[in-house]
């Protein structure tokens, strides 16, 4: 959880999450960042922890997954496999806001994809979430 | 909120100063979460932050000679302090030529010439001189000899630059590997001109007058020397079209030392302008090549700058003596003087400088004056400087080791850790040097921790001392350890005059005048008497029970008056002496000029104290011998800590190898490989 003293007056505010939106857009009403909330500040972070390869951040060499990598292995179950492991893993590390549920990699044979589908929960919250998307090597 | 913590230099710091200042908003909350898009912006705050540090931090550093680790800058700094950092030096070897020349109308020539440049070749390396060289031809034998031709190692190399003041000229000599110590600066008015005007180097602008031709040094970027010519104010500017050829030697340095043998390459001509081809020249080698140098470190310069700047270019103190010594004299490993005043009886009005070679051989007579006459320009009117060689004081430790065989190292593997640690404890003590101090304790601790299965170190301990005396003199010889003797028997001592007492003292062996057919031996008698012995093989047969003092209090040993005509186990030349009684080697000198020279008497002591013996003058050098190392599984009894009648003198009839102790040097580069 945020690390926010929680008392009577701020309590609602500890409980929110609140990032910027990584396109880095304009909020067209109030001409400042757009900025994304709770559940979906959440999913964003899930989305980007898993596309940080390890060493990208400076100093901090083993923060991120290794699903980039993987992705220049050969396609096949195992792979995939590995990939599930790999996203389970750095999900539990370094996510705490969340606890997975299910992890799903089904390899797209044209086009050489995988196809990423996460459902979790969000901790001390009654929602659960669900995110896919596209795993694809750079062109 | 201010930020809280403007000196953090580390990246967590940086980073946790950030989020704290975030924490304290409520525009995002997120800054926690690796995964969040807060966290990469804050990454990259931090990162900026923590370079930019970095570099503030680093360049700071660099404006300040003990922090400087780069070696341009380091130099820059040390040119402030009109410091110039010895450049790399060239090996030089020292060889004998000779040839026999042709008669031209019945007559040899009268002189002949080696011409200057590449003499010889040996060792993948070229060998200059640096000038021509000219002797007499023997005109009965035509026979000409070039002795004593001293070689640098290296290619002359002549760079000239054409003066232009239109432009702001720089002079730079183009190679990092030049020896500047060889460097020759000529100035000729015009390109086509062949005279030219010599220019000397000037180091300050005390004796430089507006017409002096010198010019100044210093060292600049990448290892590259300048020169700078004067304005005509100080020193003579040069002029528009006038061209400065700089002449100096481009060297491999270190690489060309221990160089023994050379073919001839160069040129020799005579007076009539005959050459003679190479094979026609006979070569040999007087003295391997030494003292070739890497130019000075950075840690060097970062330790003599500042020092040889104190010494503000004379000499005052006993210590400037000793910083002008190293400047001036290259091959000075370390360099000690002291007052005559503090010496025992004083000796006023000059002042001792002793040094330590690089190659570890004691200077010549020429030399030493040489040294005395560069250093007598600093020095005060009236102070002499005195040039002499250091008190070398052998220690040899003979180090006995215990092991616990079911510990798992074997005898061959302890052994050798135990070498590693005797050498690591030699760097860490720099003991063989000035001023240091044999400490035993510290070596039998070294011992011990080099190995786990070492459980017991003893050490045997005795003070090896050489006494060199001239050949055919009858001379008294004093040497003294400095420290008190061992008592061997104090309780035993009747004062009957009969003896009780084992000798402490026992010298290698050596052969007089009266008995050149023995080979004696001295030992004290424990009451302040050498006495000379030889053997026969089965009995010690005394020849002398006067043949010299012994001062137990000082260590000091004096043999003699005695007449020394060889000493070891060097073998008399045919017809040097006649032997007439060859049991008790009585005989005569026969041709005293077949006697050998430079003759040494290894002298062995037992000191009183054997875990702490200092160096007692300040020109006293503690060389440790390579131990000897016995292993021996645990149980086993160990030798006396005292080697009563068990010292080997002759062992030592060869001056031993000591520990050997690498210079400390430190590159001072900073990795910068793969940083980020």
């Amino acid at each position: 959880m945020a690390l926010k003293k929680i008392g009577n007056t701020n309590l609602k505010t500890s409980r929110s999450f609140k990032d910027f939106s990584v396109n880095f857009s304009r909020n067209p009403f109030t001409d400042d960042l757009s900025v994304v909330h709770n559940d979906n500040s959440i999913k964003q972070a899930v989305k980007n922890i898993i596309l940080t390869s390890p060493g990208e951040k400076p100093f901090q060499p083993l923060v991120g997954s290794s699903v980039n990598r993987l992705l220049f292995e050969p396609l096949d179950a195992f792979t995939a496999d590995t990939v599930a492991e790999e996203i389970r893993t750095t999900i539990n590390q370094y996510e705490p806001r969340v606890s997975l549920t299910r992890v799903d990699v089904t390899p797209i044979f044209e086009g050489n994809k995988l196809n990423v589908s996460l459902e979790y929960r969000i901790v001390g919250l009654p929602i659960v979430e669900t995110i896919e998307f596209v795993l694809q090597r750079p062109e | 909120m201010q930020p809280n913590n403007l000196t953090a230099l580390d990246f967590d710091d940086v980073k946790s100063s950030i989020k704290s200042y975030l924490r304290t908003r409520n525009e995002f909350t997120d800054y926690d979460f690796d995964g969040s898009s807060l966290s990469y912006l804050i990454d990259l705050l931090a990162y900026n932050t923590y370079y930019t540090s970095f570099n503030a931090n680093m360049a700071l550093n660099e404006v300040f000679l003990p922090s400087a680790t780069i070696r341009d800058n380091v130099v820059n700094i040390a040119k402030l302090l009109n410091y110039v950092p010895r450049s790399i030096s060239a090996s030089k070897s020292c060889l004998k030529l000779n040839l026999t020349t042709d008669q031209v109308n019945a007559a040899y020539p009268t002189s002949i010439t080696l011409k200057k440049g590449a003499v010889a070749g040996g060792g993948a390396y070229l060998w200059n001189t640096l000038d021509d060289i000219t002797v007499n031809v023997n005109q009965t034998t035509g026979e000409a000899i070039f002795d004593k031709v001293t070689v640098y190692e290296g290619s002359l190399v002549t760079f000239s630059y054409i003066v232009s003041t239109f432009a702001r000229q720089t002079y730079k000599i183009p190679s990092e590997d030049a020896d500047i110590s060889t460097l020759i600066v000529k100035v000729r008015p015009n390109e086509s001109s062949t005279q030219y005007d010599l220019y000397s180097r000037a180091e300050t602008v005390a004796t430089v007058t507006p017409t002096t031709r010198s010019y100044f040094l210093s060292e600049t970027e990448d290892m590259r020397y300048e020169i700078r010519f004067g304005d005509d104010s100080v020193g003579r500017a040069v002029k528009d079209g006038e061209v400065v050829d700089l002449e100096y030697l481009v060297t491999s340095g270190p690489d060309g030392n221990q160089v023994g043998t050379f073919s001839f390459i160069g040129r020799i001509e005579d007076n009539n302008g005959k050459v003679y081809p190479a094979a026609s020249v006979n070569i040999v080698t007087k003295q391997k090549s030494q003292q070739g140098d890497a130019a000075e470190t950075v840690e060097s310069i970062k330790y003599n700058a500042p020092r040889y700047y104190s010494a503000q270019y004379r000499a005052v103190t006993a210590q400037d003596y000793a910083i002008i010594t190293k400047k001036i004299y290259d091959n000075a490993d370390s360099v000690v003087a002291y007052g005559g005043d503090g010496l025992n009886p004083p000796v006023y009005g000059k002042v001792f400088v002793v040094i330590k070679t690089k190659t570890g051989s004691n200077l010549n007579d020429a030399t030493k004056k040489q040294i005395a006459a560069d250093l007598r320009p600093y020095a005060m009117a009236s102070i002499d400087p005195i040039v002499t060689d250091p008190d070398d004081v052998y220690i040899n430790v003979n180090v006995f080791a215990l092991y616990d065989t079911g510990c798992g190292s074997n005898a061959s593997e302890i052994e050798t850790d135990i070498s590693k640690a005797i050498s690591d404890w030699g760097i860490q003590t720099q003991i063989n040097n000035f001023n240091s101090t044999f400490r035993a304790q510290q070596l039998e601790k070294a011992i011990t921790l080099s190995n786990k299965c070492v459980t017991d170190t003893s050490l045997q301990t005795t003070i090896l001392k050489y006494i060199k005396p001239d050949s055919n003199q009858t001379n008294t010889y004093c040497v003294a350890t400095g420290g008190n003797l061992y008592d061997s028997a104090p309780s035993r001592d009747e004062g009957d005059g009969t003896c009780k007492k084992e000798p402490v003292i026992l010298s290698g062996t050596f052969r007089t005048a009266d008995r050149p057919g023995v080979d004696q031996q001295f030992e004290d008698d424990g009451y302040g008497n050498l006495r000379t012995f030889y053997n026969t093989g089965i009995r010690k047969i005394y020849t002398s029970d006067a043949a010299g003092t012994v001062n137990y209090d000082t260590g000091q040993v004096c043999f003699g008056p005695v007449n020394v005509i060889n000493a070891g186990s060097a073998a008399f030349l045919a017809g040097a002496v006649t032997i007439t009684d060859d049991v008790t080697g009585i005989g005569d000198i026969t041709d005293s000029t077949l006697l050998p020279t430079d003759l040494q008497i290894p002298v062995q002591f037992i000191p009183a104290n054997n875990s702490t013996i200092p160096a007692t003058t300040p020109g006293t050098i503690i060389n440790i011998v390579n131990p000897s190392v016995t292993v021996a599984p645990v149980g086993t009894v160990v030798p006396p800590t005292v080697p009563l009648n068990s010292l080997t003198p002759t062992d030592f009839n060869v001056v031993p190898a000591i520990l050997d102790i690498p210079a400390i040097s430190n590159p001072g580069t900073i990795n910068d490989s793969s940083c980020f």
